[in-house]
């Protein structure tokens, strides 16, 4: 299904929050807003729900710390038992540095990776040319339009009158 | 029953009055993209050039002595029977220490919010990556035949299968340093991302494709910098205890042994906070020299530096705190072992080492008290670089005084650095600078995005008081 | 807030009479330290070093909190500075403990018994520190710059005088750091005379941290819940709180595992002594239970942003925290003492619980505003 999408872009961080406020009131669904630093107060006003990275980082974690444990006393007590320095063959003292170290590190990598994933970005990957401004110093508000009872002039009408300096409309 | 109203604060006591702004000039986002991207579009200057090649040289001459020593074996390095560890040990431990800097930067001040952070983050995680990598090879190059490098790590094999020891400090540190150079890359990389697109955006040609290719298809989306900054605060919320932990097994490696010296309980906080201590010092030194060779005195201010000089006060009075409690307990223990220790570190053969780093990390930073040297870039730089100094010998002189004079006076030995060995060391000076100005020259060594964030609103930009209501 | 008169003269008699039943409570720990004096001194003496050890350690958290302020400049906390500044105006009810520990020297600690002395070589090495009179000298000039310079990190906070700030939090934080080292020395690793550790004052300063943490995060959601300092304890700075104190737990399981795991894995006779104590025989079954207490279960808790944020959950964690760090106390003290059982009985909770009392006692009255006046 094609949507009709209405794209604001404006020079000021207050412009854009006060358009993408109004378009909340109107109850006019907000596809994204891009802005060259994260905007703080913006996610409601899209509905952009709390990210469940953390989940994956405790995940990770507890894969990292159950693998490392397990594989250290597998290798130094079942599978070839050595005495080292008279050390018990299950020195859990002795493992836990190692044991930490791998927690940390799947963390980090699943954090890292499912935040790429989720986010679909990949090395090479094109970044839509029309938005170029907002790494730079512009916000882009997108607003989609699922019904006709907006005419695209009163969309037009609405970001100019918050000081957007460009606005258009595509297609999906 | 209502308790409340004894403690509550008269309103204008609760909040402390206003700072001056952390970037001066009154940027806008659109100067601030362009000021940190001029560095890196323009062609270099003669003062980067200048100190590339000095760099290059130093790396040179490091990887001469590497190939040397490869090919003649670790005979062609001063070590004896008695004192098996002596300069490459002391230079691993010296540049994990350089490198703790830059996580606590980027990390533990992103969880306590402090904002003076966002002008030198980026440059110290990459220094914290430089450092690891200098840090890394040393270790490697005292193996002697590094093309078995990887017998550290535990793969099944047909000897048993014969697993690594997971009992040995050493062992600890291939895990510690993997996971730290791993995650510090990583944090850094996410970091830069925004930043890449940036570049990628104002670029053209060859220029384009190799930032977009870098950049990974970013947009600033809003729903991307949700997650973006949740994943950012997870790494740090995991770098922070990571980067206690790398250095407290590093400091496994001495603490764990026997030697009267190397054995104290508290040497794993003692080797972070001194490792903060000495990272804090090269940050220092870094950032004064980049300010003035890229120009960036507007965003890396006199506050910055300030702050900076306060961390090294108050790491330097801990780490003389932590001289003060060896020697007091030295003395307490009754241990005849440990009194003898402390004494020949102090008086011995090597004495000379333990005062040059008393005065370098104790006395030379509580300077930074006089207000005259506290306004003087020139002072701090200089105190900057003693704290270095200083702190390498810290290494030196736990690694070497303490194997100098063992349990059994028949095999006490002297120690003398050969010429292969100080090339090496120049060489991981040469290694760390070589990186650290390709750095500055291709990628935008401060991180725009979030200075963006901490600009002070004014009329022209950013966010205005309506619109924050 | 409180606009009209009668609220306040409300607020002032509750207050005074949770502080009645306060002073109530350590009156009948006194007495029934004065009894357990007469029937089991040593372990009296061990509860009251309890109760001691964990009131100046919360005196002293307070102070650190308010050195560690004015330095990090810590602007979120800012508003909230009143609650350590009322935790460290407890220190001269402290001081006054620790001369009355003067008096039982001679139960708690081995070194003090000549003759025990004259035929310990290392004791005999070590008598220049650990003497009867040392100690006592050592102890009021412990007090005595801790008050002064106490008294005037508070005072510079009202002045408002940045630089006064950081001048006084640097000399409180200096002679702190010495002082606090040498006093964990002398008070609590001497129980242990022939043992040492360089990690033992930051082993003791791991534990008091948490615990003033915990005190501060009790008193604020109390407050919050009370409907006061409502705009200023938001949910972000209960979520705050509660990260630190997770970072805290986490240090205070660091510290304990760095200097186990180093004495564990050297294996020297100088120095397992103190392990083989604790880890072996009847009191090993505490080491987990600590680990769990202290670590593990407050970990996991404050793991969820959604308990952090909520203050009736976050004081329970806090609360829970305080029983662990006189759990930590009791595993560090009493061992060397008189009972060869882990079990705590009326002299050691009798004097303990107290002390405590005292100390809640002595908070409350930090709190009142005539008292701020006068500091």
């Amino acid at each position: 299904m094609q949507r009709r999408l209405h794209v604001g872009m404006f020079e000021r961080e207050g412009d854009l929050m006060r358009a993408a406020r109004e378009c909340r009131e109107r109850s006019l669904p907000i596809v994204d807003a891009y802005s060259p630093y994260p905007l703080h107060g913006i996610d409601p006003l899209i509905g952009i729900a709390r990210s469940r990275l953390t989940l994956v980082c405790f995940l990770g974690g507890l894969a990292g710390l159950t693998i490392a444990l397990f594989f250290q006393y597998w290798t130094s007590a079942l599978d070839w038992p050595t005495n080292v320095g008279g050390k018990p063959y299950d020195s859990l003292p002795a493992f836990l540095p190692i044991a930490f170290e791998m927690t940390v590190l799947l963390a980090g990598l699943a954090t890292a990776f499912a935040l790429l994933a989720r986010s679909r970005l990949w090395p090479g990957k094109r970044a839509p040319k029309e938005l170029r401004g907002t790494t730079d110093n512009r916000y882009a508000l997108v607003v989609a339009e699922e019904s006709a009872e907006l005419a695209p002039r009163e969309m037009h009408d609405m970001f100019t009158r918050h000081g957007a300096v460009e606005a258009w409309e595509e297609l999906e | 029953m209502t308790i409340e109203a004894p403690v509550l604060l008269p309103a204008d006591e609760a909040a402390p009055p206003p700072r001056p702004a952390l970037i001066q000039g009154d940027k806008s986002p659109a100067d601030v993209t362009r000021d940190i991207c001029k560095p890196i579009e323009r062609r270099a200057g003669a003062l980067w050039w200048a100190g590339f090649l000095t760099a290059l040289a130093a790396l040179a001459f490091g990887i001469w002595s590497v190939t040397y020593q490869f090919m003649t074996g670790i005979g062609t390095w001063g070590l004896n029977r008695t004192v098996g560890w002596g300069f490459a040990i002391t230079n691993f431990v010296f540049w994990v220490g350089i490198g703790h800097a830059g996580t606590l930067i980027s990390a533990v001040l992103l969880l306590f919010r402090q904002k003076w952070r966002t002008s030198i983050n980026r440059s110290a995680e990459a220094m914290t990556i430089f450092a690891v990598i200098c840090a890394g090879l040393f270790p490697l190059i005292h193996m002697g035949r590094p093309w078995l490098a990887y017998w550290v790590f535990p793969y099944p094999n047909f000897r048993g299968p014969l697993w690594v020891n997971w009992r040995s400090a050493l062992l600890w540190d291939v895990f510690a340093i993997g996971t730290y150079f791993t995650i510090s890359l990583v944090f850094w990389y996410i970091g830069l991302i925004p930043d890449l697109a940036t570049v990628r955006d104002r670029a053209s040609g060859l220029r384009k494709k190799i930032f977009g290719f870098l950049s990974f298809g970013w947009d600033g989306s809003a729903r991307t910098w949700s997650r973006y900054e949740m994943a950012c605060m997870l790494l740090a919320a995991l770098a922070t205890p990571l980067v206690v932990s790398v250095h407290s097994v590093v400091s496994t490696d001495f603490a764990t042994s026997v030697v009267p010296g190397w054995h104290t309980t508290v040497l794993p906080p003692y080797f972070v906070i001194g490792a903060v201590f000495s990272g804090f010092g090269m940050v220092l030194t870094l950032m004064l020299i980049a300010r003035k060779v890229m120009g960036l005195e507007d965003y890396i201010t006199r506050r910055h530096i300030h702050a900076m000089c306060k961390v090294l006060v108050f790491t330097g009075s801990i780490v003389g705190l932590a001289y003060t409690t060896e020697l007091f307990v030295a003395w307490y223990s009754g241990s005849a072992y440990e009194r003898f220790a402390f004494n020949n570190r102090m008086f011995g053969a090597a004495g000379w080492a333990y005062w040059i780093m008393v005065a370098c990390n104790v006395v030379a930073p509580q300077l930074l008290w006089l207000r005259r040297v506290r306004n003087s870039l020139v002072a701090i730089f200089a105190i900057s670089i003693v704290v270095n100094i200083g702190m390498w010998f810290e290494r030196f002189v736990i690694i070497v005084t303490s194997l100098q004079r063992d349990y059994l006076p028949s095999t006490w030995a002297g120690y003398a650095p050969s010429l292969v060995e100080c090339g090496e060391m120049v060489g991981s000076f040469g290694l760390f600078f070589t990186l650290f100005l390709l750095f500055c020259r291709f990628f935008p060594m401060i991180s725009m995005f979030e200075i963006k964030t901490v600009l002070e609103p004014t009329e022209g930009h950013g966010a205005d008081s309506e619109g924050e209501a | 807030m409180m606009a009209d008169g009668t609220d306040v003269r409300d607020a002032s008699t509750a207050l005074a009479g949770t502080r009645q039943g306060l002073i109530v409570a350590a009156g009948f720990g006194a007495l029934v330290f004065l009894i357990g004096l007469m029937v089991a001194p040593e372990r009296t003496w061990g509860g009251y070093l309890m109760g001691f050890s964990y009131f100046v350690g919360l005196a002293l958290a307070g102070l650190l909190f308010l050195a560690v302020l004015y330095l990090a400049r810590g602007e979120w906390a800012f508003p909230l500075r009143r609650v350590p500044e009322a935790m460290a105006s407890t220190l001269p009810v402290a001081a006054v403990l620790g001369l009355v520990l003067i008096a039982g020297i001679h139960s708690l600690y081995e070194w003090s018994h000549s003759s025990v002395v004259e035929s310990d070589p290392l004791l005999t090495h070590k008598s220049t520190w650990l003497n009867g009179f040392g100690f006592s000298v050592r102890l009021v000039i412990y007090f005595a710059l801790w008050i002064w310079l106490g008294r005037r990190l508070v005072r510079v906070s009202r002045s408002g005088d940045r630089a006064a700030e950081v001048r006084a939090a640097s000399w409180f934080l200096l002679a702190f750091a010495l002082t606090f080292s040498l006093a964990s020395i002398d008070w609590v690793q001497s129980l242990d005379p022939h043992w040492f550790s360089t990690m033992f004052a930051l082993r003791m300063l791991s534990g008091i941290g948490l615990a003033g943490l915990a005190v501060c995060t009790i008193v604020l959601v109390t407050l919050r819940r009370r409907g006061a300092m409502r705009e200023v304890v938001t949910r972000d700075i209960l979520d705050d709180l509660g990260k630190l104190l997770l970072a805290l737990s986490l240090f205070w399981a660091y510290i304990w595992y760095c200097q186990y795991m180093i004495i564990w894995y050297t294996d020297i006779p100088e120095e397992t002594g103190y392990y083989i104590l604790r880890h072996r025989g009847p009191w090993a079954v505490l080491v987990p239970v600590n680990l769990i207490v202290n670590f593990a279960v407050p970990f996991l808790a404050l793991m969820l942003s959604a308990w952090r944020r909520n203050g009736v959950i976050l004081r329970r964690i806090a609360v829970w925290l305080l029983v662990g760090h006189a759990l930590d106390l009791y595993v560090m003290i009493a061992p060397p003492l008189a009972t060869s059982r882990p079990v705590p009985g009326l002299w050691e909770v009798g004097p303990l619980a107290g002390i405590l009392a005292l100390f809640a006692w002595s908070l409350l009255g930090g709190m009142q505003p005539r008292k701020q006046a006068a500091v």
